[in-house]
């Protein structure tokens, strides 16, 4: 089973998410902000990040690119999920290496959609 | 990490307009950046070095544009969208469906264009229940053959399991409709068997043959041709209207309409409800 790690630091869209992955059971883990995340990511081998971008401490893109460049995690995925809505912004994350960019209100299929993608799911 | 060169000005004017001309989704001068968020995973995954190599893949790999598509365009869907159009089902064209069944009609067949994650035909199937309940006769529900069809193999396979987290299932269904028709679980509500069976998915792209589908009494195309150019919604409804019975319907979307389009169609309207009776030549 694949393991999706959610950090936002909203808990209500943090559930919201969950939610929506849970219809394709995966093993969903939580974190509120970086550090957290950064936990989890020590103990537990994760497929697929999706992370919001404003958090309190470091943010979102900033966490991922320590990611990015960390030999580690580099490899692990990340779609963002964010209200961040500038195009530049939206850009520099694709540029950089994010997979996918959905903004907030987001649809669920949508999410499931690019979950789908990413992680090479075989609906057949 | 795997990269992909920005997308250039140039580039984005290519596949502008092989997306307008090979798919019919028309892109505004500034939507650039769509192209570059959207299709930058794409592009990497099938190993292009810049966007005008994946606009060469495109043209050399058709088999692609169906997930160009699906990328750029978006699943959205809600239960009973649009009340007009539920109201127009209940009060003019199932009672007309209803009477075709009773004068004999093996079946009535009805295709969701664009069904994403099958809340429209799912919709439509609980209604059709509700309905012949109504009338004592449950057993005219078993005549009603719904196909729901989707460019997104994903919306396909999340219609087939009919399982809805409760953010889903709350837009646009009742309390009432949801304890009838689904069953929670742990979180998740799962549709009952007996609708689920009533409607059958399909991978399907808009833009191939619909003949192999065969004829329908009744075309949901809501929200799915706004996407499109002039052009290819016109062409869009023309192959809808061959596949339509003599009398057959199409339904769009609430903002929609085919005023300025030539499309063999005649306006209907029930309440704020418009609707679209194909005209048949000869």
């Amino acid at each position: 089973m694949k393991t999706i790690l959610i950090i936002d630091d909203s808990s209500s869209l943090r559930r919201i998410v969950h939610e929506a992955l849970n219809i394709l059971q995966f093993n969903i883990l939580e974190a509120g902000n970086a550090e957290e995340a950064m936990a989890v990511l020590k103990v537990t081998s994760v497929d697929l990040l999706i992370l919001d971008w404003h958090m309190p401490g470091m943010d979102g893109f900033d966490l991922f690119l320590s990611l990015r460049d960390n030999p580690q995690y580099t490899n692990i995925p990340v779609i963002m999920l964010t209200a961040e809505d500038r195009k530049d912004s939206m850009l520099k994350a694709i540029r950089a290496g994010i997979r996918h960019y959905l903004t907030k209100p987001f649809t669920h299929e949508d999410l499931l959609a690019r979950v789908v993608q990413v992680l090479k799911l075989d609906l057949s | 990490m795997n990269a992909i060169k920005p997308l250039s000005q140039k580039e984005f004017l290519k596949i502008r307009d092989l997306l307008v001309s090979v798919c019919g989704i028309e892109l505004k001068p500034d939507q650039d950046y769509l192209v570059e968020t959207r299709l930058t995973e794409l592009a990497i995954e099938i190993g292009a070095a810049d966007f005008s190599e994946f606009h060469r893949a495109i043209i050399a790999e058709p088999e692609l544009l169906p997930r160009v598509v699906d990328l750029m365009t978006t699943n959205e869907t809600l239960w009973f969208r649009d009340d007009s159009c539920w109201n127009t089902l209940r009060e003019v064209l199932l009672p007309k469906f209803f009477k075709q069944l009773e004068a004999g009609q093996p079946k009535i067949r009805v295709w969701s264009a664009a069904s994403s994650t099958g809340q429209e035909g799912y919709s439509l199937a609980m209604l059709i229940q509700e309905e012949c309940e109504k009338l004592a006769v449950p057993s005219l529900a078993e005549r009603f053959e719904i196909l729901g069809t989707d460019i997104s193999t994903a919306a396909i396979f999340l219609g087939r399991a009919a399982r809805y987290d409760s953010f889903t299932i709350s837009r646009g269904l009742s309390q009432e409709r949801r304890d009838r028709f689904f069953e929670s679980q742990g979180g998740t509500f799962q549709l009952k068997q007996s609708i689920r069976d009533r409607v059958e998915f399909k991978h399907f792209n808009l833009m191939d043959n619909f003949s192999p589908l065969g004829i329908f009494d009744l075309v949901f195309c809501r929200n799915v041709a706004i996407y499109f150019a002039k052009d290819f919604k016109e062409q869009l409804f023309e192959k809808i209207a061959k596949q339509l019975c003599p009398g057959g319907i199409m339904l769009l979307g609430a903002t929609e309409s085919l005023f300025s389009l030539n499309a063999p169609f005649a306006n209907r309207s029930h309440g704020n409800g418009l609707y679209y009776e194909v005209i048949k030549k000869g």
